[in-house]
């Protein structure tokens, strides 16, 4: 159990670009998922990632937009948000940085279905330019 | 407060609706004559463009392709702007009429002198390029005096 | 590669890349109606693009991540959320104008209709997004545009008073002809065409691509104070021929053709043909820019994956974002309107954009937390400010002025 630390949500983790461990680009702290423990102190248990976390964060009808379209195209159907459990955080910097990979997570669907779909079936997809 | 608003909006809706009255696709005569004189001036630009690549093409400064795209761009622009005077509604009386009727001939003079342009060009035609500049040079003339006299 | 030639290339492909179409047609109608009476709207527009482009560069040496990505985070969802809308809308609209000013050079040089040639830029644009690296590419394009400098031998074989031309400039008269307010809407059209939003955020992220860092600086910094200004003296030589050919016989440009026509009677086949080179290269160059800037403002709001240096595969969503831009500007231009007109607009809708592109970049280069001790210095502060008024004057002033002139009639 590490030790917990105060932090200032929005300016040191909310809207914070996230990597994997690789050091490759995941996503954006898009929401966070908290909760209280027994004094009372509200704690981070998950960061959100996707429109259906960044959704509500936009006032009025945008925001119900984004979420009602995003959960219409998700697998799950719910409104319910991807998360990355808080604990996989293994640094707050600059980035936020992970303890697993891109893939491991899972939180990038839509990168994934671009890429099985359209890109991958271009040629020359493969590898980086050179 | 809501009745307030709804009256300001009436009155609103009304300003509008005269001035839209007002203006109307007849424009004023001093109006009119200032567009004329723009389209001259359009019209100028674009004969005098002919011209001047004739001129350098002559003396064997322009590449053909060049030349060739650059009248047929002119000559593009010329009838666009014949287009678009013909299409303004002159307002109603004789001076406004006749004023049209002398910039239309020179537009189509204008028109008409640029394509024989290009199509002596895509001919490859020497002296018909020459003959057709030559007989373009007066409407260039033409087109800057109506310019001038009226309020250029 | 050595330092100094790296420092040269780097210079080098600024000024080649400083040009696009925006600057080639405003610039040569300006020439054709105002002389060098609005020389001082392109200066005002170099130093302030001088000026961001230095602090969107240090950004990205120094945090290593992209403007947009930034934006987000400092300014928060919504405000960065209008800032992507802004500028992707106006980024695209340049895109689309570029891939017109390609078609338009490559016109000139084949004769074939330039709305045949579209489809195949936008395939060969594609492709060179697909599989060609960032820096051969910027170089590539960037030392084929210096062959704009054409206007520069242009504008010397012209013999010109050059007195005369340098009292244009500093005490400009406009002429009698034209309004004050078609004036004005020009000094904007001009100014928008020198602070091009797009600009901005590749720079930053061309950085990223690059990999630079803290000892990069330096080398950005000539790239800036060196590169741009002297691609700015290029937009002047522009203008400079327009006005000693094209003003005296009462030319007005309205096609590409007559932008180049000065450097025929100048230099005749040989300096036309370089100029040519330069136009194509410099078009495509921008397209590119604006094609991937589309890309990378999206991606890097959304915190995906983006940039030329991972595959295809693991940055999907962003390749996804610049084809779909493609297809975009290639369908704008095949609707037949006129890209002139298209450039004109594109210029005049940077314009209203640039507050909401060059604020977040102030706050950030401001901000010790990203910047370090590497923060703006009290005179770029000073001057960044100014240059931000300016700029939202002439934000706030270019729509009604358009509507005004109906676009500088």
């Amino acid at each position: 159990m590490t030790t917990a630390r105060i932090i200032d949500l929005q300016l040191r983790l909310l809207d914070r670009q996230v990597i994997d461990t690789d050091g490759k680009f995941v996503c954006n702290v898009d929401d966070l998922e908290l909760d209280v423990d027994e004094q009372g102190t509200p704690f981070v248990t998950a960061i959100l990632v996707g429109p259906r976390a960044l959704g509500p964060r936009f006032s009025g009808r945008l925001g119900r937009w984004v979420v009602a379209i995003a959960t219409r195209l998700s697998e799950d159907r719910s409104t319910e948000p991807l998360r990355i459990d808080y604990r996989q955080v293994t640094e707050i910097g600059n980035v936020v940085k992970l303890a697993r990979t891109k893939a491991e997570l899972g939180v990038t669907p839509l990168e994934e279905w671009v890429d099985s779909r359209i890109i991958a079936r271009i040629p020359g997809s493969g590898h980086a330019p050179e | 407060m809501i009745r307030h608003g709804r009256s300001i909006g009436v009155g609103l809706v009304t300003i509008a609706l005269a001035t839209s009255a007002c203006v109307g696709p007849a424009t004023t005569i001093a109006a009119y004559e200032g567009k004329a004189r723009r389209a001259a001036q359009d019209a100028l630009s674009a004969v005098n463009t002919a011209l001047l690549g004739v001129r350098i093409h002559e003396r064997g400064s322009l590449l053909e392709n060049y030349f060739e795209t650059m009248l047929s761009q002119t000559e593009d622009d010329i009838s666009s702007v014949q287009n678009s005077f013909d299409s303004i509604q002159p307002p109603n009386s004789k001076s406004s009429d006749k004023l049209r009727d002398q910039l239309d001939n020179l537009l189509s003079d204008g028109v008409s002198g640029i394509a024989q342009l290009r199509i002596s060009a895509r001919r490859e035609d020497g002296p018909a390029l020459v003959q057709a500049a030559t007989q373009l040079a007066p409407t260039a003339k033409d087109l800057s005096q109506f310019v001038e006299s009226h309020g250029g | 590669m050595s330092k100094l030639l790296n420092l040269a290339l780097g210079v080098l492909t600024a000024i080649g890349g400083f040009v696009d179409i925006g600057d080639l047609v405003t610039s040569g109608v300006v020439g054709s109606r105002f002389g060098l009476s609005l020389a001082w709207a392109t200066i005002l527009g170099v130093v302030g693009i001088c000026l961001y482009a230095e602090m969107s560069g240090r950004v990205a040496a120094i945090t290593g991540r992209g403007t947009f990505d930034l934006v987000r985070e400092r300014l928060g969802p919504r405000a960065g959320l209008a800032n992507l809308t802004a500028s992707f809308f106006v980024t695209a609209l340049t895109f689309a104008a570029e891939i017109g000013g390609v078609a338009l050079s490559l016109e000139l040089v084949t004769s074939v209709n330039y709305l045949l040639l579209v489809p195949w830029i936008g395939l060969v644009m594609w492709f060179v997004v697909w599989r060609v690296k960032f820096t051969y590419l910027e170089n590539t394009f960037g030392i084929l545009g210096l062959a704009l400098l054409a206007f520069g031998v242009a504008l010397w074989r012209l013999h010109p008073d050059w007195s005369n031309l340098l009292h244009q400039v500093v005490a400009p008269h406009k002429p009698g002809t034209e309004s004050l307010q078609v004036y004005f809407y020009y000094a904007i059209a001009l100014f928008g065409a020198a602070m091009t939003p797009y600009e901005v955020f590749f720079f930053s992220s061309g950085g990223v691509e690059e990999k630079w860092s803290k000892k990069d600086l330096a080398v950005e910094r000539a790239n800036v104070f060196v590169g741009f200004p002297l691609g700015g003296m290029l937009s002047l030589s522009i203008a400079a021929v327009a006005s000693l050919v094209l003003l005296p016989a009462q030319i007005g440009v309205s096609n590409l053709s007559q932008v180049g026509l000065p450097i025929a009677v100048a230099g005749g086949k040989i300096l036309l043909a370089f100029s040519l080179l330069g136009f194509v290269a410099a078009t495509f160059g921008a397209a590119l820019e604006t094609g991937l800037s589309c890309g990378y403002s999206v991606a890097q709001y959304f915190g995906w994956q983006w940039g030329k240096f991972v595959s295809p595969r693991k940055a999907a969503r962003f390749h996804l974002v610049v084809l779909l831009s493609l297809l975009f500007a290639v369908a704008a231009v095949l609707t037949t309107i006129d890209p002139v007109k298209l450039t004109e607009y594109s210029v005049v809708f940077s314009a209203v954009a640039l507050p909401l592109t060059y604020f977040p970049i102030l706050v950030i280069a401001n901000d010790p937390d990203y910047m370090g001790e590497n923060v703006n210095g009290r005179l770029t502060n000073a001057l960044a400010t100014v240059f931000l008024a300016l700029v939202i004057i002439a934000s706030v002033a270019a729509i009604p002025l358009m509507i005004w002139t109906k676009a500088g009639q």
